[in-house]
């Protein structure tokens, strides 16, 4: 939580434990590069960029992914985004009419669409918890739940 | 948050406690077996590691969720594995578990009466102690992956801040082998709050005793 990471060596990158939470993946298929993130709060609205110990804004985490990807020799102009997560876990935390969850799915949108970057799909919502597998080499995501 | 001292921690732990005493005698009589309640760690953490702390990330546990509210807020949660769930279901029921995987309504309002009892008892001792109206919502249950479910938590709770300040409670249950974590997130301000009542108890019971000496 609140960390991600960028491969171009055709790993697998996984999370778990992904509640209200989102999971962001930004993949740029002709040169198979791709970045994982694993945020927890929508916006950062201190000003101040994520520490490399600690991606815990949506905002922030999709900025550096970007940034991670074009030093490998990613293009953002290839890049595609798929989104996981963003649950609302206990409806006592949704005190506004949105919780957490909705708010960082929002948050994302947002993100990528001024980056323009498009949602290739999504596996958003609900009440469960989900945990993620990214292959770098293929693009494809899994995901998976105990319920 | 950062004048928060070891020694004011320390108070707060005693003050729980006085609450998870009475905690364990309510317990233990409905449970008919000892029930044994008592703060293991207070302690100012960062959001990012407070889970693992408690945990491997996708075992699956069930949460028991009460939100508090009032003059101090925040929220607090029971974490069980859900075979010790159901244990504590059965014997507040008093109907045996043929299928130890399914929980049903009857489970889930037994685990929210252990919230009750639980959580109210402690909440009773500290709003005492702090001369301040806590309550608490209804429990919520739901079992899925500590990861998922404490992640959400602390999302809640760690909205405006990089630190939280976690009460951890162990429970044993003598005789069947049932262990759990309880767990009390207070907001950033409501921590603050409780610093400053009982630094202010602190230097009145002071001004006191110089004045009766």
């Amino acid at each position: 939580m609140a960390d991600l990471a960028v491969s171009a060596n055709q790993e697998i990158l996984k999370t778990s434990g992904v509640g209200s939470c989102l999971v962001v993946t930004l993949y740029d298929p002709v040169n198979k590069i791709g970045g994982m993130a694993h945020a927890m709060l929508p916006k950062d609205t201190t000003n101040e960029q994520g520490t490399p110990e600690s991606f815990r804004f949506v905002d922030d985490a999709i900025n550096e992914m970007i940034s991670r990807i074009t030093e490998k020799g990613g293009k953002i102009d290839n890049l595609r985004a798929k989104l996981v997560g963003g649950a609302k876990m206990f409806s006592l935390l949704a005190d506004d009419e949105e919780g957490i969850g909705e708010q960082n799915i929002s948050s994302a949108k947002e993100t990528l669409n001024e980056k323009g970057i498009s949602i290739e799909s999504e596996d958003i919502g609900g009440t469960i918890g989900r945990r993620v597998e990214f292959n770098v080499g293929t693009g494809l995501v899994s995901v998976s739940t105990k319920m | 948050m950062s004048a928060l001292r070891l020694k004011q921690l320390e108070d707060m732990k005693k003050s729980m406690n006085h609450g998870c005493e009475n905690a364990s005698k309510s317990l233990s009589k409905i449970m008919e077996a000892e029930v044994k309640l008592s703060v293991s760690e207070v302690k100012l953490m960062k959001i990012e590691d407070i889970t693992k702390k408690l945990g491997k990330t996708e075992e699956i546990m069930t949460v028991v969720l009460l939100n508090l509210y009032g003059d101090i807020t925040g929220t607090t949660f029971l974490i069980l594995e859900p075979e010790s769930a159901l244990k504590i279901a059965a014997k507040l029921t008093k109907i045996p578990k043929k299928d130890i995987r399914v929980f049903d309504e009857f489970d889930i309002s037994a685990l929210s009466e252990l919230g009750n009892i639980t959580m109210g008892a402690i909440i009773s001792a500290l709003s005492d102690h702090l001369d301040k109206d806590i309550s608490l919502t209804i429990p919520e249950t739901v079992t899925d992956m500590l990861g998922s479910t404490v992640n959400s938590i602390i999302a809640h709770v760690g909205k405006s801040t990089d630190k939280i300040l976690i009460h951890k409670i162990n429970i044993n249950i003598a005789g069947n082998d049932i262990k759990g974590n309880l767990l009390f997130f207070f907001d950033p301000k409501a921590s603050e709050s409780i610093i400053k009542i009982k630094t202010k108890t602190k230097t009145n019971a002071g001004n006191d005793k110089r004045g009766n000496g």
